[in-house]
């Protein structure tokens, strides 16, 4: 019969993990969500929740991309449940993120990323942030790949609408998710 | 594709301003969504299991007591007979029932729960909103698309009744769902207070017959006749809750509390158990024997433990977190693939399970991955 896998991980490793991954989800969140304060809220709830499941964790390497899924699965949650602001996509850019020094400029995307639908802005973010294919950012999402392909593509144009300079070089949104998918 | 966007968004984000991190208190926040979770996750009606005749051996028997009687009350069929002996498991899109049926769903399954009426898997939505889908997989390996869609992450079930339950998050209320998986359609449900329920996270209500129990976030329960929508005042409990059994954790500031198995009608403690430095439990569908991984300064040690008597019989190879199989046997996965244990040992069914991968799910547990 197979032996034991290895002890579950200690709160020691867990806070290792916090430090070495809050970087990273914090980006994330923030992409998904716009604003700061909403995501350190949520990276810590996915946190939370990647802990109350840390007895069943064998592999500490996989911890972090759970935590990762669970930041986007919690993410699509709000959306739902909080009467989340970005609700009801504006026509107008937000105020731009608080950054530090000269790459200011480098935000409009980011600016521009928060004006779209909630189910856009998740699937550019899981797409092109993530690298995540249709298939996975469809099972990420709980939604069908069509609806993937079909988000991206709307989400692009606006996108490109947006920031005409910038992504002048993107395809046209025939299927410009084919080669991801 | 437009690497030229990628590009962009991690130069983007790259810049974004990264407050740091706070480790004890996502450690605080995450005890105390681990505490509320375990509270709720092992309430077994002792007094109230059906007998079937489906043979085998329990782990009951482990510890020299008098097996429970099984609970499942499924049509008598080998194929029941199988479900009942080695329960229902999932990796990625497919369903294994029994141990020897497999079903590929059309997509990959969130949660697994076990009923009566089979294995009940929740899946992703069907694009034409967020709302989770429910399949069927009975235990000849037919399987049936519910018409439930479903905002919640985890289900609730009974193995004795063909029910699954859910709760959506309102502000300081619980919205709870009760859907027949036999016959189709939403059976009963209704609000219930629970003024602790901040909305991010909560576990599915427990079945108890007719009534089901909800954690209200705030140091109690509550209780909801399911079918009528009564919800019972604080402290009292239906009369299906006699010989109730709940697995809990005592509260402790660092989290470090026993184990504790409650009888819910009297508020008394029918057994303590040492908690470990880290350790997972579950209570058996009987309420008879607890399923016990903890990490001692001896070790890390499996076993179950008669809730009754308190002796603990080792079990060796099964995974560090477990479940129950219908008929009460333990079922969990290893580095081979998924494993039942029973008074005549261990049944391995070999599957390539990627541990890094994780994709995997017992039945009433959310796996990491």
């Amino acid at each position: 019969m197979p032996a034991r896998t290895s002890r579950a991980p200690s709160d020691h490793e867990f806070s290792d993990l916090v430090v070495a991954a809050w970087p990273s989800l914090y980006r994330t969140a923030y992409l998904l969500l716009g604003d700061h304060g909403q995501a350190e809220d949520l990276v810590q709830t996915a946190l939370a929740r990647t802990y109350a499941r840390w007895g069943s964790v064998r592999d500490v390497a996989a911890a972090p991309a759970y935590a990762r899924r669970v930041v986007v699965t919690t993410a699509t949650t709000w959306y739902r449940r909080r009467g989340f602001r970005g609700e009801s996509p504006t026509d107008e850019l937000p105020e731009r993120a608080h950054v530090d020094g000269p790459v200011e400029e480098r935000l409009d995307l980011v600016a521009a990323l928060a004006t779209l639908p909630r189910r856009q802005r998740a699937v550019v973010v899981l797409r092109f942030y993530e690298d995540l294919s249709v298939r996975e950012t469809a099972e990420v999402l709980g939604i069908s790949e069509g609806t993937v392909k079909s988000q991206t593509s709307h989400a692009l144009d606006k996108l490109r609408a947006a920031l005409p300079a910038a992504l002048a070089s993107l395809p046209t949104p025939a299927t410009p998710e084919d080669s991801r998918a | 594709m437009p690497d030229q966007l990628t590009d962009l968004l991690h130069a983007d984000a790259d810049a974004v301003r990264v407050p740091a991190p706070d480790p004890a208190a996502v450690l605080a926040r995450g005890r105390a969504l681990r505490r509320r979770r375990r509270a709720g996750t092992a309430l077994v009606a002792a007094a109230a299991v059906l007998a079937v005749g489906a043979g085998g051996v329990l782990v009951g028997d482990l510890l020299r007591t008098p097996a429970p009687a099984p609970p499942v009350a499924v049509a008598d069929t080998a194929a029941a007979e199988a479900y009942a002996a080695n329960g229902a498991w999932a990796i990625g899109d497919e369903v294994t029932i029994g141990g020897d049926e497999t079903v590929t769903l059309d997509d990959t399954v969130y949660y697994l729960a076990q009923t009566s009426a089979g294995a009940v898997a929740l899946l992703p939505g069907d694009g034409d909103g967020d709302a989770r889908r429910l399949v069927l997989v009975r235990p000849d390996g037919t399987t049936a698309d519910l018409g439930a869609r479903v905002e919640a992450i985890e289900l609730g079930a009974e193995v004795d009744a063909p029910y699954v339950t859910w709760l959506v998050p309102g502000d300081g209320t619980a919205e709870v769902h009760v859907w027949d998986v036999e016959a189709d359609r939403e059976v009963g449900g209704g609000d219930v207070p629970a003024p602790g329920l901040t909305g991010e996270y909560s576990v599915a209500p427990d079945l108890v017959g007719d009534a089901l129990v909800v954690d209200d976030y705030a140091g109690s329960v509550r209780w909801l006749r399911w079918r009528t929508g009564e919800v019972l005042p604080t402290g009292q409990v239906p009369e299906k809750a006699a010989g109730v059994r709940r697995l809990s954790q005592e509260a402790s500031a660092d989290g470090m509390g026993d184990w504790i198995v409650v009888d819910v009608a009297t508020g008394e403690v029918v057994r303590r158990v040492e908690r470990g430095w880290e350790s997972f439990a579950s209570l058996s569908p009987d309420g008879t024997t607890l399923y016990l991984a903890r990490t001692l300064e001896a070790g890390e040690t499996a076993a179950v433990l008669d809730v009754g008597t308190g002796v603990e019989a080792p079990l060796d190879d099964v995974s560090f977190n477990a479940t129950w199989t219908p008929d009460g046997s333990v079922l969990g996965a290893v580095a081979e693939g998924f494993s039942v244990c029973r008074a005549d040992g261990c049944t391995l069914w070999r599957v390539d399970l990627d541990p890094t991968d994780r994709n995997w799910l017992l039945p009433d547990v959310a796996n990491v991955g």
